[in-house]
């Protein structure tokens, strides 16, 4: 492999990969993570200061990054956020999360992650069915579905109703744990994935509550 | 921490790390990559030296260390790290804590 011969590109080059991976922290955090890092590189003999060897001390910027964000008490790299700047939009909104009022709120959704892995397919699997039923015979929501349910005669078609739910909760829990090292092509889906649970969450009760509350309070006969 | 090529300590050194660090700064008021090197010569040859720096951030966030700017010639100012008074409480808790840690984990390595 070539050798970089040194010039300040070399160790710039470096720095700045190292800065961009540490890009979503607040400029003050970035800075000083990168403070000792820069005077180091500059105590370095120029003929040491080479790509290569900075990251035979280093590691590669990504990982300096994480290191430096670990040992910093700093969060991880959000999945997904691009290494270099973002479109204003996406900045504004990462700046708004970690502006005073709204970072607690942000803090307390996002401990509510678990819960929602344990959720949000229970919610799809069930919002589904009652889709396909039309609100019909697939109605998980219902604890009288279960004795119906069990009381079919092929009791394989029974267990699937009990069972469907407890592996879509199953496999939820388990994207959500591998959610930052699942392929960058997954995570797309998984956030329509997401939008769709969300909706169920919110639309579904209205959807099955809605009519029996309209029926049941003379608004419709 | 269990890995099929043998035990993994890199854990057991995460939680020591701020302690060292304070440690070392006890003796001493000193700057990054120079806390870095007292940990190796110390024998903690395994520390990367991004671990030690954004290990002083944080513990310098938290109140435990002071710091000076002192003007360097070209690049980033040299900032220098030294316990603070909450520090040095921090690190006498610590090193009691430490002393029965260390004290109880040889006893039971010792007689399994």
């Amino acid at each position: 492999m070539q050798t970089e011969a040194l010039r300040p590109a070399a160790a710039t080059n470096f720095l700045t990969a190292v800065a961009a991976e540490l890009a979503d922290l607040a400029d003050d955090d970035r800075a000083d993570l990168l403070a000792p890092v820069h005077q180091r590189i500059l105590e370095l003999a120029p003929a040491a200061a080479t790509r290569e060897h900075l990251e035979e001390l280093f590691g590669s910027p990504a990982r300096l990054a994480e290191d430096l964000r670990a040992a910093a008490g700093l969060p991880d790299q959000p999945v997904g956020s691009p290494a270099a700047e973002g479109p204003p939009l996406g900045q504004w909104l990462i700046s708004l999360a970690r502006s005073r009022p709204v970072a607690p709120v942000v803090a307390y959704v996002a401990s509510l992650r678990p819960a929602w892995w344990a959720a949000r397919w229970f919610l799809l699997f069930a919002f589904g069915l009652a889709v396909l039923s039309r609100g019909g015979g697939y109605r998980l929501h219902t604890i009288g579905f279960y004795p119906q349910a069990f009381s079919r005669t092929d009791p394989h078609l029974s267990m699937l109703w009990l069972l469907g739910p407890v592996v879509a909760i199953i496999a939820s829990i388990v994207l959500g744990l591998l959610g930052p090292r699942l392929p960058r092509a997954v995570q797309p889906g998984l956030v329509v994935v997401n939008v769709i649970a969300v909706f169920a969450l919110v639309a579904w009760p209205s959807w099955w509550l809605g009519p029996a509350f309209a029926f049941y309070s003379g608004l419709v006969t | 921490m269990h890995t099929a090529a043998g035990f993994d300590g890199s854990q057991l050194l995460r939680g020591a790390l701020d302690l060292v660090v304070l440690g070392v700064l006890e003796r001493q008021e000193s700057y990054g990559y120079e806390v870095a090197r007292h940990v190796w010569a110390g024998g903690l040859v395994d520390v990367r030296e991004a671990s030690v720096y954004g290990t002083l951030t944080r513990l310098f966030r938290a109140g435990l260390l002071t710091a000076r700017i002192e003007p360097s010639a070209g690049g980033p100012h040299r900032k220098y790290y030294a316990l603070s008074a909450a520090g040095r409480v921090y690190l006498g808790q610590g090193r009691e804590q430490w002393k029965a840690l260390s004290t109880a984990v040889d006893d039971l390595l010792t007689n399994s």
